[in-house]
Order: C-alpha cells, then structure tokens, then sequence
C-alpha cells in the first residue's frame, strides 16, 4: 500500500466523519474529521512536491554463469538525479530459489547524485534464474510521500551442475575413431599395450621385430600393440519423473545431472567425441563435438534439464538410436525402475552398442521418507533383491554397472568398473 | 523506534478514551476501545495483513466517532483518531522500509517519527481548538460547508490524480 493510498484511505475517512457530521448537524464529527485531513492535506503537498525518481542503476555480476558449489558476486550501482529525492530505497527482487549468503540485496540511503554500491554473494542450486526486476523507492525531503517504481533489468543466471574430477574410467566401445586417443581400439598399431604378434612382412618397422623369437624359432615376428583412439561417447540422462525420487529438496535427478556432467566434463577432457541426450520431457540433443566448448554446452544442457512426466516417454523405448553412431559408447545415467527398462537396455546392447550404466541408488533416500515399521523394512528389501536382480542381469549382457550409493562420491564408484579392466565389447 | 511507536501509539489513544468512557458510564464502548487496542498489538507485532491493520484503522475512527456522539470529550476523540492514524501509518511505513538493510534506515527513521507526531498533535489540537467553539449548525451553514468539502475534495483528486501513476498498486 504505497502512500498514495493512504492519502485515499485517511481522506475517506475524514470526509466520511464531515458528511455525517454535516447531515446531522454534529459539529463534533467534523471536529473530529480535521486529524484525518491534516494527514490527507501533508501528504498531498508531500506528492506533490516529490519528483518522479531519475535514478540509474546497474548491475554488475562478476559472471552470469557459476557452478553449483561455487558464489556469484553481484553489485548493484545506483545513481540517483534528482536532488530532491531526499531517501531511495533499491530492492534487486530476487527469483525465491536464489540464497543471499553474504551482503544484501537492498539499498537504502539519502538521494545523493554520488553513486552508491551495494554488493551481494548468492548461491543457487542448479538451473536457470531470470534475475528479476528493480524495484525503486523514494521518498521526498520530509519522508511522508513515496514513489515506488519497477525497472526491469533483464539478465539471466545460469548454475551449471557440479563437475566432479573422476578417475580413469575404461571403456570399450566397438568402434573407435580415427584419431589417437585414450580408449584401447583392438586394432593393431602404435601403442603400449600388447596386441598381438604376426610374421614380418617387408615395410614393418624392424625395431618390432620380437629378436628373442627369431632366435628361437629362427623366423621374423613382430610384436603388435593395440592403437588408442578418441570414441563417439553418448551420454543419455534419463529425466522421467517416475523413475526418480524427491525426498525434501534431495532428489536423484540432481545427483544424476552431477553424474552426467562430470562423465561429460572426463570424457571430452580426454579428447573425445562427447554427445547428451536428455530423455524424459522432451528429446533434447546435444549434438557431439570435441573440445572445451563442448563441455559448456553440456552443461548448459544440464543447468536446464528438468524432470518431467509424459506419456510418449513412459519407458525407454523412445530413445532415438537413430542419434548413436551404430557400435558406439553410451552410458546411461539412470535409476531404473522396470524390468521394461532392463529389456531397453537388452536391446540396445544387441545392437552393438556398447554400455555403461550409472545408476544412483534412490532406496536408502525413499526410506528416510517413510516411518521405520516391519513392512517398510520388508518393501525395502523387496526392493533392494529387485533392483540387484536387474543390475546383475545386465551385468551378465556385457554392460558396464555402475551402483552409486549417494552417499557416496562418483569418483568412489566408478572406480569399480575402473578395476575391472577389459572386458566383453 | 518505529515498530515501538506503531505498537504504542494506537491502543495509547483507544485506551485513554476507553477510560474516559468507562469512568462517565460507557462501560460497553470501554470495553470495545481496550478490545480493538489489545488486537491491535498481535497484528502489528505479527505483521498480519495491510488490509487487516487498515480495517482496524477503520474501526478506530468508527469507535472515536461513536464515543464523540456518546458526548465523550472531542479533544479526547480527535487525540485517539490522530493516534490511530499515526500508529497506522507507521507500521506501514515499517513494512516500507523492511526490505532494506537496518543500519542506514536510521536517520530516516527518526525524521518520519517526529515529522508524523508534529502532524498528529496539529490534528488532534486543531479539532480540540475548533470543538471549544460551540457553535450549532443551520440549514444554510451546514449547506456551506458541504459545498467547501466537495470542492476541497474535486480539488484535492484533481491534484492528486496528475500524482498517481499507473504503477501505483496495492501490495497485498
């Protein structure tokens, strides 16, 4: 309620003791009246004398782009013209998911020409946050009229998901790129791995040539290595909601986006060919592409990646392989919930596409969430046997499983199939 | 500073007349004044809705005007009137001023405070001044004065909408 209606309310008021005061003859009440119209008459000549605020502002974030875990420093400059603006109060209306950490977001001081800096540390959880608009007030010399105005002051905050430094992870896809990279290609050429020997044919390198065997056996032998090239690597972020599960403001889907942009943030780091899709509210599709930028984009991908809940996207079976290189790495990052699932991925890896499977464990989370009875222990374990039988089962089709309790750092948990060394293709 | 004067200011006034009222028979209308007063100290300290705090502004004024006609003392009426409204318009005038950070509010502050007390006294020693004169009024006099008003009142609407900007809404 600006002042504005406060004069309309007092005066009201006033005018409403006068007339009753004059219909009934009471001269009481239009004595009565004479304080409301004091206050109606002050602020008046107040409005009327206050100008219309010509006051600039800017603002100055250090970046509109941040991490999860990092701060973003933001300052707001406020200029103010009018010099017979004798206060202004300026107010950065922040989008409610946005935290104040340190500094305030608010302005209030005496209208002087000098500009003024406010300055504030916000924190956000990942997504995307229109920084709202401005709002300005000033009050005149005697502080009994107000102005209120909004500027909007459009500016876009992006916080992009963790990016956690992952350890070694081996792959092996079945198809390989051509350039030299660091994923073991089973093909024979320059590397450091042993691949193989064969009978020397003229133009091999004669430093190949494994000496010990001619010795024995009296016939030139090269030793082979196996090439390292750089891979197609496709990541594919289940965003369903029904696989996914809240608990407060914990959600798997969060933990899932961490996964997927450290993956994507290792993979392309190692020089491959790194592409997303986000499968659950719409098909969103990172086109792969190597370098640097590619990780920004992915991770744009991934600040405004949502869960969503539609009927076209009920089970996996919608994802598009037509996206997938025939014979490449895909790593799916997935709590699943189905045996349909189970029987999506089956197919997949049928048709020679070689997978890794991150799935965050949701069960010790769903559990804070209901009260500790027999039953809730015996769904629990129900459940637990269910989901190791799926994992396990698609263990044994040659996909690479990664159980990540959330407890738990990434790092920790895929140094599981970082151990495993080789494997089926 | 300010909320303790929004708190004060408004059952101060009530009361005091809730005395006066009590003590020449009106034990009802006493009654009324110390419930709306002791209402009003949770509403504000609660920062309860503006509407509320405005519809017990109204209440106040309802409450003085029937005193008044109760032949309570105008000067006693017209001094709880002005308290309402100062204790009103401060509290709003806090909420005003809640988003922003307290230490530089406060010389702001105590210029409000005093500027708005000078201007409740001047109201409440105006009409207590006005109400010394005992006059009655006739067909001709009140119809006078009826005219002053509605031309103050054009008057004052018309200088106040070239003021009013679109942007002005309320809050809540």
């Amino acid at each position: 309620m600006t002042t504005q209606w406060r004069f309309f309310i007092t005066t009201g008021l006033g005018l409403g003791l006068a007339v009753i005061g004059i219909v009934f003859r009471l001269p009481s009440f239009i004595a009565l009246s004479i304080p409301a119209f004091i206050y109606s008459g002050s602020r008046l000549i107040s409005l009327l004398a206050l100008p219309e605020p010509d006051i600039q502002i800017t603002r100055h974030p250090v970046r509109v782009r941040f991490s999860e875990e990092d701060e973003l420093s933001v300052a707001l400059v406020v200029r103010s013209h009018a010099p017979s603006t004798a206060f202004v109060g300026v107010s950065d209306l922040l989008p409610p998911a946005l935290s104040v950490i340190d500094g305030d977001p608010s302005y209030f001081d005496s209208g002087t020409s000098e500009p003024a800096e406010t300055r504030y540390t916000l924190t956000a959880p990942r997504g995307q946050y229109p920084l709202g608009p401005i709002r300005i007030r000033s009050w005149s010399r005697l502080g009994m009229a107000m102005r209120e105005s909004v500027i909007s002051l459009p500016q876009t905050l992006q916080c992009v998901p963790k990016v956690e430094p992952l350890p070694a992870i081996t792959i092996r896809p079945r198809r390989t790129r051509a350039f030299a990279g660091p994923i073991r290609a089973n093909v024979a050429g320059p590397g450091i791995d042993f691949f193989g020997s064969r009978a020397y044919t003229p133009g091999d390198d004669i430093r190949r040539v494994n000496w010990r065997t001619y010795a024995l056996r009296d016939e030139l032998v090269v030793t082979e290595f196996e090439q390292e090239r750089i891979a197609d690597v496709h990541l594919i972020l289940d965003a369903r909601a029904r696989v996914h599960t809240q608990v407060g403001d914990i959600c798997t889907f969060d933990h899932a986006t961490r996964a997927a942009a450290s993956l994507a943030s290792h993979f392309i780091d190692q020089g491959n060919n790194v592409g997303l899709l986000i499968y659950g509210d719409f098909l969103h599709w990172v086109y792969p592409a190597i370098g640097r930028g590619q990780t920004e984009r992915v991770l744009d991908a991934l600040a405004r990646a949502k869960i969503a809940d539609k009927k076209a996207f009920e089970d996996l079976r919608q994802i598009p392989t037509r996206l997938f290189p025939p014979r490449s790495q895909l790593i799916l990052i997935s709590p699943l919930v189905g045996e349909a699932d189970v029987e999506i991925i089956a197919l997949l890896r049928a048709r020679g596409y070689s997978l890794m499977l991150v799935c965050p464990d949701a069960l010790p989370l769903e559990r804070t969430a209901h009260p500790s009875t027999s039953a809730t222990t015996l769904a629990e374990r129900m459940l637990r046997l269910e989901r190791d039988v799926f994992l396990e089962s698609l263990a044994q089709l040659g996909v690479q499983v990664v159980d990540w309790p959330l407890d738990v750092p990434l790092s920790l948990a895929v140094q599981q199939i970082s151990h495993r060394r080789g494997g089926r293709r | 500073m300010m909320r303790a004067a929004a708190l004060i200011s408004y059952p101060a006034g009530l009361t005091a007349l809730a005395v006066v009222s009590t003590l020449r028979g009106e034990h009802s209308l006493g009654l009324c004044l110390v419930g709306l007063s002791a209402l009003w100290i949770p509403v504000v300290w609660f920062e309860c809705l503006r509407r509320l705090r405005t519809l017990m502004l109204a209440g106040a004024v309802a409450l003085c005007g029937i005193a008044v006609f109760l032949d309570q003392p105008v000067i006693l009426g017209a001094l709880a009137l002005s308290a309402a409204i100062y204790g009103w318009d401060v509290c709003l005038t806090l909420d005003d001023l809640s988003t922003y950070p307290d230490g530089s509010k406060g010389r702001f502050a105590a210029r409000y405070l005093v500027l708005s007390a000078i201007l409740a006294a001047a109201g409440a020693g105006l009409a207590g001044a006005s109400s010394v004169w005992q006059g009655t009024l006739s067909f001709s006099s009140a119809l006078g004065l009826a005219v002053a008003m509605l031309l103050i009142t054009l008057v004052l609407l018309r200088l106040a909408r070239g003021t009013l900007d679109a942007s002005s809404t309320e809050d809540d």
